[in-house]
């Protein structure tokens, strides 16, 4: 149980309030339909306050920067790679986008930030590519290349929920400014997933209200941290459907598409309940922010 | 905001005061403007898990919210 305005509330009820006094305040800061982890752009996360059990709803840059890194143009090359001219090799990209919840505290990049600084990424939706291998015509055996379908995953009884994250502080050397960075934690798919993103099986780490409010404010240690890490969302609880495969430059990439070739996601108590959970039409002005993983 | 619906007016303490309810984020919040001086209030249903009560959003002025609450809530029980 928490207090607010001196009245005790529930902990949902807590962050909810919280989280509508930084909106009211912050409006218009949300109003991004699709955000593309791959242009590393803002987004917005709930920030603890040191010291306390608040927490500011800022915008952090999506692609964890590590605190070595002494440039934001070595930050750059770590993440498109290419040859570095310090030791005339070839380096391979680096996406941190992601933090895998099982490797995380074994991680030098993200181990402190585990520990120390955790946040949640909020979210109304997010995307990912199921992989289709067709059909070859004349000897019926799956094609080697698949076809990539995007989807577009939601929690339909939910307009905003919470995606664990952790982030780091980083200070560019060369001009002293600091810069907020996050990566958001993945978990193994729940069996939703597992059909939408066959190819890595794997989802980001959603939390419900009560393990949100842990995941940022907690004292937590190693074992409670790996745990809640590993939290898989109820996959009867999410709802995923086929987008346009141009959707990224669509003028409204939520758009179901259905294509006649896609076999149905093989879930049975989540399809019935599929036709119960439609997502809502979405307005033009409609304040969404989805994930775009890689 | 996602929503703007009529302007009501009411009377608390003998200051005229204007209640708009607005949808922000897909939820009901009661905005307060009085004809005195005083700032703005926004006004939101929260529950400590038994009962629900008024706060006001942000925090700090608690008594304001649950007096003014009552009334919206009269007002809005009238109209239907």
């Amino acid at each position: 149980m928490c207090y607010y305005n001196g009245q005790k509330v529930t902990r949902a009820e807590y962050i909810r309030l919280k989280q509508l006094e930084k909106t009211i305040a912050n409006y218009g800061f949300l109003d991004k339909q699709l955000i593309d982890g791959f242009d590393y752009g803002n987004s917005a996360v709930l920030k603890p306050l040191a010291g306390k059990e608040d927490f500011e709803l800022v915008e952090m840059e999506w692609g964890f920067i590590p605190s070595w890194l002494k440039s934001y143009d070595e930050a750059t090359h770590m993440r498109r790679g290419g040859m570095n001219p310090a030791t005339g090799k070839f380096d391979t990209p680096l996406t941190t986008l992601n933090a895998i919840g099982e490797e995380m505290l074994e991680k030098k990049m993200y181990q402190k930030s585990a520990r120390e600084k955790r946040c949640l990424v909020l979210s109304s939706g997010f995307y990912e590519w199921r992989h289709i291998f067709p059909l070859n015509k004349k000897t019926g055996q799956p094609l080697k290349t698949a076809v990539k379908y995007p989807y577009y995953i939601t929690l339909p009884e939910k307009e905003y929920f919470y995606m664990a994250g952790i982030y780091n502080t980083w200070t560019d050397k060369t001009t002293g400014e600091s810069l907020d960075s996050f990566a958001i934690v993945t978990t193994k798919a729940n069996p939703l997933m597992e059909e939408v993103h066959n190819a890595k099986k794997r989802m980001p780490t959603i939390l419900n209200e009560e393990l949100a409010y842990e995941w940022m404010f907690g004292k937590l240690d190693d074992k409670r941290i790996t745990e809640l890490a590993f939290t898989q969302y109820p996959y009867e609880k999410m709802y995923a459907y086929s987008l346009s495969k141009d959707f990224k430059s669509a003028l409204n990439p939520l758009e179901r598409v259905d294509y006649s070739e896609l076999p149905p996601i093989n879930l049975p108590r989540y399809i019935e309940e599929a036709a119960l959970l439609k997502p809502n039409p979405i307005e033009k002005d409609d304040l969404r922010q989805g994930n775009l993983f890689g | 905001m996602d929503n703007q619906n009529e302007i009501f007016e009411l009377d608390y303490h003998a200051v005229k005061i204007k209640v708009q309810e607005i949808l922000i984020a897909n939820q009901t919040v009661f905005r307060v403007a009085f004809s005195d001086n005083r700032k703005p209030l926004a006004l939101v249903r929260t529950t400590n898990g038994t009962s629900h009560f008024w706060t006001s959003v942000p925090e700090g002025r608690q008594r304001e919210a649950e007096e003014i609450g009552d009334l919206v809530a009269n007002y809005i029980k009238t109209k239907q």
